[in-house]
């Protein structure tokens, strides 16, 4: 009966970091060390749901969860199997998220919305793995800032698309660049 | 304390009414019923003789309305192999077996067979009929992934 619990909470572990089994490709040139072994995923809070008919599990309350490769922090924590069973299809993380995570050169990326959504889904062959950040969503990584009505970070392409965007791109320390649809600074008169 | 001899039919009736299979020794102290076991469900056909959720205490302390206090007490889980999937340790529960339901303030920790996962907390009421495990406070859950699972360099 519990089985559900541990494949509720292995899948979301996996779902919220992406799935990395095999080897990891190493640059080139890279030596023939030992490929890290991932360290678990601890998630903390106040309280938790199983639900084992539904198939979802609910975290309640100072929800933590660390990893590896990303910390986040909301107050609920909602996560679902599809009745087929297999990977998780959806995570749904509200009420004051806050998403810690680094890109690609291991910079920081730093994320806040009301409302997080994760979805998987497998079409026509295609896998689409998207996290949709709504409600007063913002993204702030080491050279650009963020902010809009919807940010879709595509996990699959590694991309991000944001919806009326307000883009501020950091040049450096002391100037800044607004760009998008967002209200933009006029530029001084030349 | 009600002698040992009047708490078995009363444990075998209550237990036999919800189908439950349990078995239990006397208490060498006459206190409780050492080494308590009842299969809590089987596995469907075709695998109908195979316990799939089995619920253990090193004591069972019978109480009215069809509680049973447990102290040590264990859930575990078996694939229709009759291997084990998921062990659940609470120091101490009460079984409602009119409501089908285990539930503790105490600690509980779960742990699957295979040391991947890992849930514990305190305070928990687990029903059966509802099929819903809730845990009341500081909620701890540790997945480790399998040896092939690499970080991303």
């Amino acid at each position: 009966m519990k089985a559900l619990c541990i494949a509720l909470a292995a899948n979301l572990a996996l779902a919220l970091n992406g799935q990395t089994n095999g080897p990891a490709a190493g640059p080139a040139g890279a030596t023939n060390a030992p490929p890290r072994v991932r360290p678990p995923t601890e998630i903390f809070s106040d309280s938790s749901e199983f639900n084992l008919k539904s198939r979802s599990a609910v975290y309640i309350g100072h929800v933590r969860v660390l990893d590896s490769q990303m910390k986040l922090n909301c107050e609920i924590l909602t996560a679902s199997v599809p009745p087929s069973g297999g990977k998780i299809d959806s995570i749904i993380a509200e009420h004051s998220v806050v998403i810690d995570a680094a890109d690609e050169q291991g910079h920081p990326i730093h994320a806040t919305s009301d409302r997080a959504v994760y979805t998987y889904k497998i079409e026509g062959g295609v896998t689409n793995e998207m996290i949709t950040l709504t409600g007063n969503p913002q993204v702030r990584s080491q050279f650009v800032s963020g902010t809009g009505d919807k940010i879709v970070w595509n996990r699959a392409s590694n991309s991000i698309r944001v919806d009326n965007q307000h883009m501020i791109i950091q040049q450096d320390v002391q100037s800044s660049v607004t760009n998008a649809a967002g209200p933009a600074r006029k530029p001084e008169p030349k | 304390m009600r002698n040992k001899r009047q708490l078995w039919p009363i444990l075998c009736g209550t237990l036999a009414t919800l189908a439950i299979n349990a078995t239990a020794q006397p208490a060498a102290d006459s206190e409780g019923l050492l080494n308590f076991k009842a299969a809590l469900e089987n596995h469907p056909a075709p695998y109908e003789t195979q316990i799939k959720t089995l619920l253990e205490g090193d004591k069972a302390f019978l109480q009215s309305g069809g509680l049973i206090v447990l102290t040590g007490a264990k859930v575990r889980t078996f694939g229709t192999n009759g291997a084990a999937e998921m062990i659940a340790l609470a120091p101490h529960c009460i079984f409602d077996s009119g409501g089908r339901m285990v539930s503790s303030t105490g600690f509980l920790q779960v742990q699957s067979a295979d040391g991947k996962f890992l849930l514990e907390g305190e305070g928990f009421t687990l029903g059966q009929t509802n099929a819903l495990l809730i845990l009341s406070n500081r909620v701890h859950t540790v997945v480790r992934f399998a040896p092939g699972t690499v970080t991303q360099p």
